[in-house]
């Protein structure tokens, strides 16, 4: 080892010692970033569906540093690209690929993708709903190539579907498998160098200048401060923009899911290459491209310096220019795509109330069950799905209303408002409930000041999803209330068991309230509700106990997410 | 020399044995999740009573069911999402046409949305685009290449009588291979 390192530093350094030269150190800072970080994240992170998303949630928010050291890891992995990329152009439109060079480029062009499977295996580790989203596509691209991408699919699954088994060999792979790769690959990657750098030097003569100088420490000084400055910016990017973390992964979650940045110059070309053609696009030109880089130094062998110097040039500027306009034309989409845009604020919304949701602690069911007994996530997301064909929200989501607009359902507003105009279709308008209208023009219309503000007095009352009879001196507003309603509403409507002599219209024991409204979600045919005038179905059996508890929740615009009882 | 040779050849067969011995059962354990069988087959599925559906606008259902990840089960999850469209207001048996589509895009699994506008099934993720029919939208029509290989997954689907003499609408839920022209069920 000790031997390694000397050869290493001590190597010649023929051209002496550039800026552009450090890119090599810097991947090598950078993996000793990602191994540091990486262990230490590992303290804490856990590869498990149900406590992954919760884990990263407490290194991001509890752990000291934790989100700084997240951050750094991050950043980390996305510089490392960068600097790859740079590192690659550098070494072809340089000619540093030809003999005796053409080994340390084979196994440093067998690094490329190792570092871009790290990146993609690490970014599915949080078990998050968009990281899962991206895996399923990517599993399904393995899955696609011919002859062995089923088996390999279901290899690196564990199975048929993203699970449990997915996320350990994930993680396997992440932690393990991809860095011990690495390490070989780039010690040998070091050891050629070496061995090259030496060749050229004695090929060059006894040049005594060139000669004299050593890698150590003259390349070295630059190197030093070219990775303090690389240093210093992802710290400060880790300290002044956290990373933050999307949605745990939920089925009942929209998704609509992109690669990360460096794989969308891909994503891009399988628009041009679908059906059974898609594998050029996810198979054969990424293997071509490497291919074609891998035989460069032969062509230099064959061709000639000139020729092999021209076609590398050409080569960097083909793959700058035409990664860069692949990775920006799906940029430039995707920002004009109102719907894909609508989803990620959809997402960010989630996220946010999962994080807040997360400090009152994650259940050990898991993230997925945080989520599905919360009514200000879930609320809206069931609304639309079982409600919104016929009951609009604030004048949205149904296409052809055919009921109550229900925001802001049971208060005082929304019932002032309908009992001054139940034809609207905001209210029953849609309906062929008629009585109420009735009601309003005969009685209402005809009612004086005095009594007007009596039936306001009923309507507040109502808004307070009143129980229980007031004994028979009270004087609080909750008597008036009820006074009010027992002179103005109890012909049609019940109350504590009274009322409701003429037409049946629902029930106001705790009108409005969750319990009121998740008894009529599940039979709104019940008798104390429509009984057989009802035209909405019964959702019990329909969606399960604690979406209609957590719907009804939101309806009466409470918060609290719905506990296990 | 002959001693020497016989030794070296001795020892590179023992090690190598070994190696192979300790190789063996490591190959096995990995290649588990091909011989793993998980219980599939069609499911059946209770989504709604004829009557409540409404005609010619698609209606998504969302499918829950017990779902099994390796060691940990799931009462109620959500299993997968379908696209019904009712074609006529016929309410018995005999003359309700329907069609029932899975909601999972056959390219590579997102699940499609409707665009009411436009009156066609739209996937986010590719946009991959079909007709009310579930056939591919052609590319010419587009303007770009369709991803998609095949149209989407038809399931099959009956109207089923309850106690009360009321029709439900049950449908048999089949995920397929994703990617293909062909439809394979996922063994
Ligand atoms: S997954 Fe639907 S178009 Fe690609």
């Amino acid at each position: 080892m000790s031997a390694f390192w000397h050869e290493w530093r001590n190597r010649p350094l023929t051209g002496g010692a550039r800026w552009w030269r450090t890119t090599g150190a810097l991947l090598l800072g950078l993996a000793g970033v990602q191994l540091l970080t990486g262990l230490t994240l590992m303290t804490v992170y856990t590869p498990s569906t149900t406590d992954a998303w919760p884990s990263v949630w407490y290194i991001q928010h509890r752990v000291d540093y934790g989100a700084v050291v997240r951050a750094l890891h991050y950043y980390a992995a996305h510089a490392m690209i960068i600097v790859l990329a740079v590192h690659l152009v550098r070494v072809l439109v340089s000619g540093r690929f030809r003999p005796p060079y053409h080994w340390a480029w084979i196994t440093g062009l067998l690094l490329a993708p190792v570092v871009l499977m790290l990146a993609a295996s690490g970014n599915l580790l949080p078990w998050g709903q968009k990281e899962l989203g991206q895996a399923q596509v990517e599993t399904h691209i393995v899955g696609s190539m011919p002859v062995l991408g089923p088996m390999l699919q279901r290899l690196i699954v564990g199975g048929t579907e993203l699970g449990q088994r997915a996320l350990s060999t994930f993680f396997m792979v992440h932690v393990a498998l991809l860095p011990l790769v690495g390490l070989v690959l780039g010690m040998v990657h070091l050891g050629q160098i070496s061995h090259a750098d030496r060749r050229e030097a004695t090929a060059a003569g006894a040049d005594a200048q060139s000669v004299a100088a050593s890698y150590f420490p003259y390349q070295s000084a630059w190197n030093a401060v070219a990775f303090a400055m690389l240093m210093g910016g992802l710290l400060y990017l880790a300290v002044t923009r956290p990373v933050p973390l999307g949605p745990p992964a939920h089925p009942g979650l929209p998704n609509s899911p992109r690669p990360e940045w460096y794989f969308l110059a891909l994503f891009e070309l399988r628009r041009y290459f679908t059906g059974p053609m898609e594998f050029v696009a996810t198979g054969v030109i990424p293997v071509a491209i490497l291919g074609w880089l891998i035989l460069l130094p032969a062509l230099h062998r064959v061709m000639g310096a000139v020729v092999a110097r021209v076609l590398a040039v050409v080569t960097a500027a083909v793959l700058v220019a035409g990664g860069g306009l692949l990775t920006w034309l799906p940029l430039q989409r995707d920002a004009a795509d109102a719907e894909h845009q609508a989803v990620l604020t959809e997402l960010e919304r989630v996220a946010r109330r999962a994080a807040t949701l997360a400090e009152f602690g994650v259940p050990p069911a898991g993230p997925a069950e945080l989520l599905e007994r919360d009514p200000v996530i879930m609320g809206p997301i069931l609304y639309r799905q079982h409600c919104a064909a016929c009951h609009p929200y604030g004048g949205q989501w149904a296409k052809e209303p055919k009921a109550a607009d229900l925001k802001g359902f049971g208060t005082e507003e929304w019932i002032w408002g309908l009992v001054q105009k139940p034809d609207d279709p905001r209210f029953l308008g849609h309906t062929k409930h008629r009585e109420m209208a009735e009601w309003s023009q005969e009685t209402l219309a005809e009612a004086t000041e005095d009594e007007r503000e009596e039936i306001r007095q009923a309507v507040r009352w109502l808004a307070g999803h009143p129980t229980g009879v007031p004994e028979e001196e009270d004087e609080s507003p909750f008597a008036l209330g009820y006074e009010a309603f027992d002179a103005w509403c109890i012909e049609c409507h019940t109350y504590e068991g009274e009322g409701g002599f003429n037409v049946k219209g629902p029930d106001f024991t705790g009108y409005g309230s969750a319990q009121w409204i998740e008894e009529f979600i599940r039979n709104p045919a019940a008798e104390k509700f429509y009984g057989d005038e009802a035209e909405m179905p019964a959702f019990a059996g329909k969606m399960t106990d604690v979406q209609i508890k957590v719907l009804a929740r939101w309806l009466a615009g409470q918060t609290d997410p719905v506990l296990q009882e | 020399m002959t001693r020497r040779m016989l030794l070296a050849l001795f020892s590179r067969i023992v090690a190598a044995a070994s190696a192979v011995a300790a190789l063996v059962p490591n190959v096995r354990f990995l290649a588990d999740p091909l011989r793993r069988r998980e219980e599939t087959g069609p499911k059946r599925y209770r989504l709604a009573r004829l009557a409540e559906l409404p005609v010619g606008e698609p209606t998504p259902f969302v499918l829950r069911g017990r779902q099994v990840d390796a060691w940990k089960v799931y009462p109620s999850r959500i299993l997968g999402q379908v696209w019904v469209i009712r074609d006529n207001d016929a309410t018995d048996a005999d003359h309700a046409r329907l069609r029932v589509f899975s909601a999972t895009c056959p390219h590579l699994g997102c699940t499609v949305n409707h665009d009411p506008e436009k009156r066609r099934f739209v996937c986010p993720c590719h946009a991959g685009v079909f007709t009310l029919d579930g056939e591919p939208v052609p590319s010419k029509e587009l303007g770009y290449q369709n991803p998609v290989p095949r149209g989407m997954d038809p399931l099959k689907w009956s109207l089923v009588e309850d106690e009360t003499g009321e029709l439900w609408l049950e449908v048999e839920y089949v995920r397929f291979e994703l990617g293909r022209p062909e439809r394979v069920p996922v063994a």
